[in-house]
């Protein structure tokens, strides 16, 4: 399971267009988890700043 | 329920574009955009080509600078220029975003368009020949209820996923971008954009300077993921040391993802067309998406009154978009994806032998077709590859 710091967050948006199974949104200033995570790792990746964190 | 011809999801310069002209041809049209103001925050280096003047009548007030050409600097610092017209989409104007887009909105709801903000699109299903979109506006479920959908929700691009248009992006085709606005610059020509190759630099992407004033800029850079061994605004970070403007006097932090994508196959389904970075529309090489966005809200637009006119919403009438889409963006972002391809796999060394080879050529007199040529018969161990691509 992920973990986002919405305070590091620069609110752009990429790990919701990466997230394969769409359980990422961009909702106002915070990316909430709103669906199942399946721990691929993309969003985490993606991230420019470094706000996701998780186990991949 | 609120009831609507069409309903266009995002009010960025392709879902605008889009209401616009729908709602000129007499389409009863609702935008909604989830954020509480348009333009923000900016996910953009705002370079446009000057061929936007085609599509929008060009105001001073959004303009921030119009460049003179591009500095293109090779890993171990060479240099060539090329002359505003030949550079591409991201060369001629620096917009200022925020302004541009709130313009586009204003000629939206000149034509009659409706307009609601912080109204987010959450789910979609289809109900008869119509589409109901779940949306919440102000903190509560709304239903809107609409013939077509034009969905310009930019590189998020959930309703194309929840309709299962399209797939999420592989991580090899987004860059991954970090920006600053940084003002009190001395040493460097804003009368030109810059541009950096390297994998120190960007890996599988570029840095650039974008002008935006007479002592500011746009200084940022994109990365693909894959190919990064550091976060976007760590490279950042080096970079600005690296122009000396470690110091620098950043006024704005800017973050983004950009689609550097194969152009898709179908970018419809009944009831549904998808614009802009929704459908990966910026060009694969520059990731520039402005004018590509605009051109297919525009297209949609049209297909969208088609399909009213024959009272017929299926994927079958909205085949106008996805033909006039194919001409007017597709066939060109298939080469550039190529091309990106085919460029991100050559080295650092590859990248200096190129612009080692190009210094010194006159570029006021070549196009951008020229300088492949250029580029072929400098580099024959590369010839062949580019040939084929194009």
């Amino acid at each position: 399971m992920i973990e986002v710091d919405n305070e590091l967050c620069g609110h752009c948006g990429a790990c919701v267009g990466v997230c394969p199974v769409n359980a990422l949104d961009l909702i106002g200033y915070q990316i909430e988890l709103v669906g199942d995570c399946i721990d691929c790792g993309n969003c985490i990746q993606t991230c420019p700043v470094g706000a996701i964190e998780g186990e991949k | 329920m609120i009831e609507k011809d069409l309903l266009v999801i995002g009010a960025g310069p392709a879902g605008s574009t889009a209401a616009k002209f729908a709602a000129k041809k007499g389409l009863d049209t609702l935008v909604i955009e989830k954020r509480q103001e348009i333009g923000t925050p900016i996910r953009c280096a705002e370079g446009v080509g000057k061929n936007v003047e085609e599509f929008v009548e060009i105001e001073n007030d959004f303009i921030s600078k119009d460049v003179e050409g591009a500095k293109i600097f090779s890993p171990n610092q060479e240099l060539f220029e090329m002359a505003e017209r030949a550079a591409g989409d991201e060369v001629g104007y620096i917009l200022e975003r925020k302004k541009f887009d709130q313009y586009l909105v204003e000629k939206a709801i000149e034509e009659g368009a409706e307009v609601k903000l912080r109204t987010r699109a959450k789910d979609i299903e289809r109900d008869g020949d119509s589409i109901i979109t779940k949306a919440i506006r102000n903190g509560k479920k709304i239903k809107i209820k609409s013939k077509i959908v034009i969905a310009a929700d930019g590189v998020e691009s959930r309703i194309g996923r929840l309709t299962g248009i399209i797939d999420s992006l592989s991580l090899k085709d987004i860059e991954s971008c970090a920006q600053y606005l940084v003002t009190g610059i001395e040493d460097i020509d804003l009368d030109y954009t810059h541009f950096y190759l390297g994998k120190e630099i960007a890996p599988g992407g570029y840095a650039w300077i974008f002008p935006k004033g007479p002592e500011s800029a746009n200084v940022g850079l994109g990365v693909q993921p894959t190919r990064a061994s550091k976060k976007p605004k760590e490279y950042l970070d080096e970079f600005m040391t690296q122009l000396g403007l470690e110091d620098g006097k950043i006024i704005e932090e800017m973050f983004g993802g950009v689609p550097v994508a194969e152009p898709l196959e179908t970018a419809i389904d009944d009831n549904i067309m998808l614009v802009g970075d929704a459908a990966r529309q910026a060009d694969p090489i520059t990731g520039g998406g402005i004018i590509n966005g605009i051109k297919a809200g525009k297209i949609a637009a049209e297909a969208a009154k088609r399909s009213k006119e024959n009272e017929n919403y299926s994927k079958d009438t909205l085949k106008y978009y996805e033909e006039k889409r194919k001409q007017e963006i597709a066939l060109k972002n298939k080469r550039n994806y190529q091309l990106k391809e085919l460029f991100q796999s050559l080295g650092d060394e590859k990248y200096n032998s190129i612009v080692s080879s190009l210094k010194g050529t006159d570029f006021e007199k070549i196009s951008v077709a020229s300088l492949v040529s250029e580029l072929i018969e400098e580099n024959p161990e590369i010839a062949e590859e580019i040939k084929e691509i194009i």
